[in-house]
Order: structure tokens, then sequence, then C-alpha cells
């Protein structure tokens, strides 16, 4: 339903409602499966009959997957109504949650002066978790499966609001949660410069209170540490600032005390954000050390940390993303690759270059790339499928980019080489086209890696990347090593992202191929220096096979090129797609454009040595998920970079 | 007793001058497309054991757990390096053609398929430095040469 009948709804019902600017609904093309549309059930209409809903007794059963139109207000506040005068603090809704749902809930209020506020409780009426910042969409996630309620409550003034529930779609919203790590009875205070100078102030009961003892002399301002327990024995007989309601609306509350402690901080910073002494407010949260996987080989992989992975990772690990690496095959007896894998395909045509027996088939496995057993076949495939997504924090090996994603592998280089067409055939595979397999994946690909190259091109070869482009699939390809500005195809094609590489200082590696063509920046590795005197040299490592003496070893090495930067940027796309999953080639473009997925290195903005810079795994996550709430980023200039589909022109060669 | 004391010095074969139209099998200890630190095209004879150590571990030092390197008696054998050089894609690579070398005035010949990158063909974009790792018996000889398919000499080197 979209919010237009939901607004109109409510017109014919006496009551204003403030446009929603974000709203979700069954037309929302982001929400995939279908939502039964149910209203609230104490605004009357759809139903029927008014039935109260304001508490645990009363809650109103919905099913999930589900979307509530409603409507809540303190008493006072909002339009003219039947609940105007006495209020409708809370609505109740009990429902039969699966663990992992995601609850949303949009508001028409600013989050400020109309505030709701959104809690999951349990069917007693104990509150379980809260999302309650000042902001216009609160979001949780159930955290196990059963039955619940949930609460949408008015702390602030009245507004009407969806409520969603159901499998996670798109970001998760910035907010303040009870169940986040922060330090109950702290607030961290940013004052305005100058005080009101009121007795009950909070400036001067936070000086009485010490807060500004060892910082007389500054000249600057800077964030102060306020502590609840100061602050009130410091206040005496007044009134202590930020004395706030230290419940839920409609007095739900956690039932140990460290959660009601907490739920009281969160409505305390509430307040403060309110008080004329304050400009800021926020809670002091406890940050863990940034996620670092047991895996004995993950300190030589200088190449996570160059990406601001680990931060990243405290993120997302790229949980049901899939990257379809087209590519030698892979060796699936891997024992770090086991899982990390969904069923793939072998494409090679001529029997000679797939060295399996046969033409196409379905087994993706790498028998080598030359037709002697002499430890001389690359099994380039699985070292490009580990650096996307080797299985990680599992005390073996190394550590992938994406490591809850999986792996698509698609066999289209064998002895010699790859062919245009066998390559086609992988691409349309992955992007769930029809192609020579007669079959598809039961889901296409979210992007595809790759890590191979030619300075050929073909006319017909760009209608094929076109078209997945067009499916939603995002298309990484490296940009070549010849250290020279030669086109290397298919990355100089539009629509295709072009890697190139740099070293462990972050400078273009000397063999990465440059030019206006170049889309983005990451680690490719050089194996002639250890410049972090780590022992070993500074290529990149992951996963690799060997066939010497006749037999297949398992085990990890280090490679260079760019065939080892593009997995990077897919291994990352794949992390922005876990947490965006609407994320579009089109939206993706935008985003690395603007600068806001990369560290500009070399000239200022778009260069022919990096693109836009390095890959900044961190931020790139944190675009993806901010840019369906703020939406504003830089144009682009699609004449300046070859994402878009017609946009430049083939090489002269043609 | 003759003929065991040949198979044991590795059955190099002299059809003439000892100097001239010597034959000397070879074995292959390893063919690699990835030669650590081998990025210069060179042909180099390793006859000492601490020498072999020191390049097996240099050759495989991209993988977390090298291969030990093969055994060779230093005392009757030796090690041909063949290194094609670094390149900057996939599909280069070098494979025996000829079990046997042959050493004529003084030159020790070698014969190797020398591929390269098929052209019109796509290729893995990682850089190779593909080299064989070649033994043989330890016959007299003063420069080394590297001849391909074509017959066309690819390297050069001396002892």
């Amino acid at each position: 339903m979209s919010f237009d009948r939901v607004n109109r709804l409510f017109l014919a019902l006496g009551l204003v409602v403030l446009p929603l600017q974000a709203s979700i609904g069954e037309d929302d093309p982001d929400l995939g499966s279908p939502r039964a549309a149910v209203f609230d059930s104490d605004i009357g209409p759809g139903n029927g009959a008014y039935i109260t809903n304001d508490a645990a007794a009363t809650a109103q059963p919905v099913p999930d997957p589900v979307l509530i139109t409603g409507y809540v207000n303190q008493p006072g506040s909002g339009p003219e109504s039947r609940s105007r005068a006495v209020g409708d603090v809370v609505d109740v809704y009990r429902v039969l949650l699966r663990a992992g749902d995601r609850i949303t809930l949009s508001m028409a209020g600013d989050g400020v002066q109309d505030d709701l506020d959104l809690g999951l409780a349990d069917l007693d009426g104990n509150l379980l978790d809260a999302s309650a910042g000042p902001f216009r969409e609160e979001t949780l996630t159930a955290k196990t499966a059963g039955d619940a309620l949930v609460l949408v409550g008015a702390s602030r003034g009245a507004s009407s609001y969806e409520l969603s529930i159901g499998a996670p779609q798109g970001p998760v919203a910035q907010s303040m949660r009870l169940s986040d790590p922060f330090v109950a009875g702290e607030v961290i205070v940013n004052f305005h410069q100058e005080p009101t100078g009121s007795p009950n102030g909070l400036r001067v009961q936070a000086q009485a209170a010490g807060a500004f003892a060892d910082r007389q002399n500054e000249s600057q301002q800077r964030n102060v540490l306020v502590r609840f327990e100061d602050l009130k024995a410091a206040s005496g007989e007044r009134t202590p600032a930020a004395a706030a309601p230290a419940a839920f609306p409609g007095g739900f509350a956690p039932v140990e005390p460290n959660p009601r402690a907490k739920l009281d901080t969160m409505y305390r910073v509430k307040e403060l954000s309110r008080n004329p002494d304050v400009r800021l407010a926020g809670l002091n949260y406890i940050r863990q050390i940034q996620f670092a996987p047991n895996d004995p080989y993950y300190p030589f992989q200088w190449h996570y940390p160059l990406i601001n992975l680990p931060q990243a990772w405290d993120v997302t690990t790229g949980a049901n993303s899939i990257v379809a690496v087209i590519d030698t095959g892979v060796a699936t007896s891997h024992p770090d690759l086991q899982g990390q894998l969904v069923a793939g395909y072998d494409f090679i045509r001529d029997p000679a270059s797939a060295n399996d027996g046969d033409g196409i088939d379905p087994n993706p496995d790498d028998p080598g790339d030359r037709f002697n057993d002499d430890g001389s076949s690359s099994f380039h495939g699985t070292h490009v499928t580990g650096t996307v997504a080797a299985a990680t924090n599992n005390g073996v090996g190394v550590a992938g980019v994406a490591f809850s994603a999986k792996v698509m592998p698609l066999r289209a280089l064998g002895v010699g080489g790859g062919t245009d067409y066998d390559i086609e055939q992988a691409i349309r595979y992955a992007a769930g086209l029809p192609n020579d397999s007669g079959t598809v994946p039961p889901r296409r690909a979210d992007v595809i890696n790759m890590s191979l190259g030619g300075t050929f091109i073909s006319a017909v070869s760009q209608a094929v990347y076109d078209q997945a482009r067009a499916a939603g699939v995002i298309i990484v390809s490296a940009a070549g090593n010849q250290g020279t500005g030669q086109l290397n195809y298919p990355a100089a094609l539009p629509g295709v992202i072009a890697v190139a590489g740099v070293d462990l200082n972050r400078a273009r590696a000397y063999y990465s191929n440059f030019g206006s063509w170049v889309d983005v920046a990451a680690p490719g590795g050089d194996d002639t220096q250890d410049l972090n005197n780590d022992g070993r040299k500074d290529g990149v490592w992951s996963t690799a096979t060997s066939n010497r003496g006749g037999a297949v070893v398992n085990d990890y090495s280090l490679n260079k090129g760019t065939s080892m930067a593009t997995p990077h940027i897919a291994g990352v796309i794949a992390l922005m797609r876990a947490v965006n999953p609407g994320l579009t080639p089109q939206r993706f473009d935008e985003l690395l454009t603007s600068g806001a997925l990369t560290d500009d290195l070399g000239a200022p903005g778009k260069d022919d040595l990096f693109g836009y810079g390095l890959i900044n795994a961190k931020k790139a996550v944190d675009a993806a998920r901010g840019n369906s709430i703020t939406g504003s980023y830089q144009t682009i200039n699609p004449a300046s970079s070859n994402f878009g589909i017609n946009v430049g022109t083939l090489a002269p060669s043609l | 007793m003759a003929a065991l004391w040949l198979a044991l010095a590795g059955c190099a074969q002299t059809t003439g001058d000892a100097m001239e139209n010597t034959t000397a099998p070879i074995r292959v200890l390893a063919s690699q497309d990835q030669c650590g630190g081998l990025n210069h095209p060179a042909a180099r004879w390793i006859a000492s054991a601490s020498e072999w150590r020191q390049l097996h571990a240099q050759v495989n030092n991209q993988w977390m757990n090298p291969p030990p390197p093969p055994a060779v008696d230093f005392s009757r054998d030796g090690v041909l390096v063949v290194a094609m050089g670094q390149r900057s894609s996939g599909g280069y690579g070098l494979t025996l053609a000829e079990p046997s070398a042959s050493v004529r005035d003084g030159v020790l010949t070698v014969r190797v398929d020398w591929r390269e990158a098929a052209p019109g063909r796509y290729q893995t974009q990682a850089l190779t430095n593909p080299c064989l790792l070649l033994k043989l018996p330890a016959v007299e000889f003063t420069r080394i040469q590297v001849v391909d398919q074509a017959g066309r000499v690819r390297l050069e080197g001396s002892r």
C-alpha cells in the first residue's frame, strides 16, 4: 500500500497526517515478499470497530510478514481526534516472529518534537529491546523465534506510522538501541559555549559536579562526560537536570536492573538533546577490539587492514551475497573453501582446453590448465575465490574479504586461456540469463569477478555485459599487468568496473595498467619486497593448489597482479549488497564517483592510476547502509567514467 | 660393472669425442608457472647443494608450505634452471620437449616447448614467471643454450 492511500484514509478520519519522506510498503521494489496490510485497531478503519491495543493483555494479533499502518499520540498532542485528549500512547502487537526478522518503524513525525519509539517485549510486557533515537526510523532485529509483543510508543507529540515486520530488507537505520553496548548512567555532552546560567541548567550542575574541573584554561570546547550519579549528588535540593522519564511509553520496562539503567540513560539522552545548554548529547558506547580472525595466516594478509576491512567486518561479513568467479574453476577439495561455494558450472566447450575429458558440464572443479601434471597449472581461480570468501575465523589458513558470502565458481579459462563465447555463457549464467547450459542458478549472482583480460575485444561482446548489468549484476575486472596505458578488456568496457593494483605503501603497483578507464584501486601485491618485515614477500595471500608431482596439494600462496586486486573489490561489493540488497549497479557507480567508497590517491579526484582511489571497505559498507536514508551524493559525470552503458566508445582497434 | 657405473652416473653417453656428441638424460625436478625471484630470462647451472637449497627456497617462496627440495647428488649431477622471466599474465609456460640434452663443442643444449599466451584468448591476470628445474649428469660443458620448439635459441648461459 502506498502512503498516499494511508494519508487519504487518515484525512477521512479527520486526522492530520504528516507526510512520510521515506515510505515503505507493498509498492516498494525493495520488498520482495508480500506482506499483509493491517491497520492499528484503535484507529478504527479497515476492520470496522475500534478495538483497544494499548497493553500486553489487549495486544492486537498480526501475521508475519506484515505492514501495519497506525497512529499514536501523547495526551493533548496531535490534531483533533478521538485520542487527542486522553492520548493513545502505545500500540501493542502480538506476532510470532522468526529469528532474524527485521522490525522497522517509519514515522511521519520529525523524530524529535513528534517522536515515536519502537519496542520488543515478551508476552508479559517485559521489555527485551527498544530503539529510541531522535530519528524518523527505528529498527530492531528479532534475535530468537517465538511469540512476542511489538510496541510502538509516542514518547513525545503525535505521529502516524508504518510498522514493517518480516525478513530483512535494506539497511539498518541509525538509532539508540537498548541492546547496543553502552555505559549505563553516563552521557557524552557537547555544551553550547554560552551557558544559560539557570541554576537548574545542566551546565551549572555539571560544573558543580566537577565535570569541567580539569579543563579550566581550555579555550576550545570539548565533549564532557556527564555521570548521572554525580549530577544527582551535586544538585542538592534542586531538581537534577536531565531528570527524564525513564521508561518506554506505556510503562514498559526491562526486568533486569542493568537494562533498566540503560533504558533510563537512553531517555535521558533524548531529554538532554532538548536542553538549552546542550548542543549535542550521546551515549557512551563501549567499543570492542575490531574483529580479528583466528586464521593462522591472517597476520600475513596486510592487504585487508589496508582497505579498512576489519572495521567493515564489525558491520557485516557478507551474508546472503553471491559472487560469481569466472576463472579456471576452483579446487573444490580445498579445506578453506568448504561451505563457501554454491553450485557452479564449467563453460569450456573445447575438451582439449577444458582438460577434463568433455565440453561444458556442471562440474567447476579445476583439473589444471596444463596438459601435463608437472605442477605448472595455475589454479588461479582457487586463489581468487579465497580472496573473495575463504572460510574465516575457523582456525585454518587465511581469511576472505566477504567470508559469509558464497562464491559461484564458473569455469571459462582452461589450457591456453579462454574465449569470448565461453566467458559470455558464464556471464549469462551468473546473471540468471538463458545460456548454453540450458539452466540458470537458483539465485543469480550479485557480483561477477573477472580476474582475466586481453588487449582485444569484439564489438559483439558489449551486449552481454549490458544485459548482465541490466539484470542487476555488478561486474568487476582486472586492469591488466603490462604496467602501461594498454587498454585491457573487459575491464575497459563501459559498464565494467576496472580495478588497478596498489602495493603495501598504497603506491601504484609497478605492473598495474593505467588510463582514464581505470575506476578503482585495490591491493594487488608486490612479491619483490617485504616492506612490513613479516618475513614474507608482500604479495596477496590466499588459498592455493598445486599439482606438483601429479598429486593435488592444497596450500596457501602469495600472488601478485590486478587479478588479485579485483576480488578485493568484488568482496567489498558483496559486503555492500549484504547491508543493502537493493544496491544497483547504477547506485554503486554513483557512490564510487562521489568518493563515498574510496580513499583518494594520486591526483585529487579521479585519476588515471587509481581511478577514484583505494577502496575503503568500511566507508563502502557505511555508504551502502546509508544510501537509502540520506540519498544525497555528488552528481556523477558519466563522461568521466566508463560505467555507463552506451557511454564512451570501444577501442579504436575495433 | 662398467655398465652399472654408467647407469649410476646418470646414463651420460658419449657418441664420439668426450667434449662432443654427448647426450645426457634429463629429469624434471619441477615445472612451475610461479618461480619466486626468477623475474628475468635465464639459463643457470647449479653445482652445489647449498646453492640448490637456496634457489629452491627462493623459487618456492610463494608457498606457505613449500615442498622440500628434491634430492640431488652433486657429486655426479647438477641442476639446470631454465627461467622464462616475468610475464604479465597466465598462458606462458615451459615444458621439457626432449628427455635428454646434447653437448656439442662444449655447448649444452636443452630443448623445450616455450609457450606464449595464445593471441585472441583471455588470460588470467596474475603475473607469472615460469621456470623449469632440470637434473642432469654433471657432464662437461662451458655454455648452455635453451632451444624452443621452432629451433630458436631462447636462452643462453655459461657454466
